[in-house]
């Protein structure tokens, strides 16, 4: 699975993605933005809920890991 | 009134799930899928208001409301979808509770009143019991799991009741219509409802119970019970503010217990339960667009979400496990599955042109128009979450990631046939919202999610989230799968209190005696028996079983008599 061709394809999906995210930042201007609250009116306001929210869900979750990670057979059943 | 009452779709549905049971082995399975189609056809040809007069009670047992017939509607499609993939099980249990669930469930939407809604309510908890006795590959059969998840079941009925009782003696009448928390029962009913809908600390019997099923039965289970709760909330506590937070913390609560957790279909059990957070919030905005936001993101998400259950439900019928551990590299042996997965992913996900998008967008609107700007943070960051554990890690540990080196036969071709339709229509609804919306209790509300603005919006949220998890996955952050439990609310059920009732039975208390006394007046022997029948826990988990069960048929038997005298 990390052979080099499953390497470079992953790099290839990468850099679409990428793409796509600075592609999406750029129409933002082209599209007249419905502004919800006063405080998500800036531009990329959405990429930056998308990217801060995934890594304090994720990071979060790593931290508090190890207050309730338990035995697998800790219920007995 | 015998003639009228088989002209029921609910009662047609029985019928069949008795027949499934004794007839031969191919009727049987077309039988199990034509009997919802057929059920569908009853739900939008029969007239409203079919009535029936037995023990002193008028039922109220037919209202087919805009609101009952989308409920109605979904349910009767997927259980169809969920027969045809059951198909591959061929077990006549699956069948036959199946068909008997998914009857109970359209039951219950369609009663008028709060006595049809009741006897629905206990029926369904009866019916999906079948589907629960399963011998699993990692977990076996606990009749400990078993118990519990029924003794929650007739808890909420008992509350139901309860609060039927309490309308009854404020003199207030029985029809069940928009209740509110400021009448006599209110609260009850509400909590009834609440158990069902898996609200936070009265949800881990999803997450307990779920995964446990097999294949079809876990697809079948996820369907029902938690829609018919949300169903019945629209119908009686729109607008009710609490909701509001209950719904929002209930799309937090879960999600991070859904990054952390292995098996992935408890994963799929934490999401679905971050779901339904946005649809009670739906609920408690109230609002027409609100309220056909809970609708339509209701039945979006039955799709996607069996959809999802599907694919992970023919990787533990091909690989014997779900662990995301054990697995890895399926998708060079599932191709197909794994193309199905990714389409209920994002699904889920809400990317555009795809189910969840047009349900979702709904809910999100409502919550601007209302002007609640915290709870719409909330579902945003929520957003990111359900992008994680359902868009990312259940498609990506299963099929791709590190390779398990597990090779196996694709899915068997009705598992592929159920998962394939269901795609299908998370692709129709995506493209065609309109097909949904004129089906919502009050038409979508001219509701119009394909806006530059909105596209673009959600393309960067999606795009940008998924850029945190290749930079978190690259650079060696992302938590790795470990094979854990990690405690939720149900430690307090399933351990402390336990516990501490073992320490006041300790040998010389005086708790300890009392309770040795009237373990030996005959409660040994049935506690014998019963542990003998399935449970590999043996006598430990027989009695905790036992205890839960009397429970719940004590509470039941207590408020059935507080009715009567």
């Amino acid at each position: 699975m990390t052979d080099d061709a499953t390497e470079a394809k992953i790099r290839l999906l990468i850099r679409v993605i990428l793409g796509a995210g600075i592609l999406s930042l750029i129409a933002e201007f082209f599209v007249h933005r419905h502004h919800e609250f006063a405080f998500s009116s800036f531009p990329g306001f959405y990429a930056l809920v998308g990217f801060a929210a995934y890594c304090i869900i994720v990071l979060g979750a790593k931290a508090i890991r190890p207050l309730l990670k338990r035995p697998e057979d800790f219920y007995g059943e | 009134m015998v003639s009228e009452l088989l002209l029921h779709p609910a009662m047609l549905l029985y019928l069949a799930a008795a027949l499934v049971t004794i007839a031969p082995k191919a009727p049987a399975r077309l039988l199990a899928v034509a009997a919802p189609l057929l059920a569908l056809l009853m739900l939008w040809r029969l007239d409203d208001g079919m009535v029936l007069h037995f023990a002193g009670i008028d039922w109220e047992f037919f209202r087919a409301d805009r609101l009952a017939r989308i409920f109605g509607t979904i349910f009767l499609l997927a259980g169809s979808i969920g027969m045809l993939y059951a198909w591959a099980e061929d077990q006549r249990r699956i069948f036959a509770g199946g068909l008997a669930y998914c009857g109970s469930a359209v039951g219950a939407t369609l009663a008028g009143d709060l006595p049809t809604l009741f006897l629905f309510w206990e029926l369904t908890a009866l019916a999906s019991l079948p589907l629960l006795i399963h011998r699993h590959p990692d977990y076996g059969l606990s009749i400990s799991a078993l118990a519990r998840y029924f003794a929650i079941q007739i808890l909420s009925g008992v509350l139901l009741l309860f609060g039927l009782a309490e309308r009854l003696a404020a003199g207030l009448d029985l029809d069940f219509n928009n209740i509110g928390l400021g009448v006599p029962g209110g609260l009850a009913i509400l909590l009834a409802f609440g158990i069902k809908a898996a609200f936070p600390f009265l949800h881990n019997w999803v997450q307990d119970a779920y995964p446990r099923s097999g294949p079809a039965g876990t697809v079948l289970l996820s369907t029902f019970t938690t829609k018919l709760a949300i169903y019945a909330l629209i119908r009686g506590y729109a607008g009710t503010e609490i909701l509001i937070t209950v719904g929002a913390v209930m799309t937090l609560f879960p999600i991070f217990f859904a990054v952390l957790e292995n098996d992935l279909r408890r994963v799929l059990a934490y999401s679905l339960n971050n779901q339904l957070g946005f649809m009670v919030v739906g609920v408690g905005i109230g609002t027409p667009l609100a309220l056909d936001g809970a609708a339509a993101h209701a039945f979006c998400h039955i799709l996607y979400k069996s959809l999802l259950f599907m694919s992970m439900g023919a990787v533990l019928h091909r690989v014997g496990t779900t662990k995301a551990t054990e697995l890895g590299g399926l998708y060079s042996s599932m191709p197909w599955t794994a193309r199905f997965c990714i389409i209920g992913s994002a699904s889920i996900s809400a990317v555009p042109f795809l189910s969840g998008f047009v349900s979702k967008s709904l809910i999100l609107a409502a919550a601007i128009h209302e002007g609640h700007p915290v709870v719409w943070m909330a579902l945003l960051f929520a957003s990111a979450g359900v992008l994680d554990h359902s868009g990312i890690k259940v498609p990506f540990f299963a099929f791709f990631a590190h390779d398990s080196g597990k090779r196996v036969d694709e899915a068997p071709l009705p598992m592929l046939i159920a998962m394939g339709i269901t795609a299908g229509a998370c692709i129709l609804i995506g493209v065609a919202p309109g097909l949904l919306y004129q089906l919502l209790p009050n038409q979508g509300s001219e509701f119009v999610p394909y806006t530059a603005d909105h596209l673009v919006t959600q393309m960067q949220l999606l795009l940008f989230a998924g850029l945190a998890f290749i930079w978190l996955f690259r650079s060696g952050r992302y938590p790795d799968e470990i094979r854990a439990v990690h405690l939720d609310f149900d430690v307090t059920y399933r351990r402390w209190i336990p516990q501490s009732v073992l320490m006041l039975n300790a040998e010389g208390s005086r708790w300890g005696q009392k309770i040795t006394a009237l373990r030996q007046r005959g409660l040994s022997a049935l506690l014998q028996n019963l542990s003998r029948h399935g449970d590999d826990t043996g006598v430990v988990g027989g009695t905790p079983a036992i205890g839960w069960m009397t429970a719940a048929f004590l509470l039941l038997a207590a408020v059935v008599g507080s009715l009567l005298t």
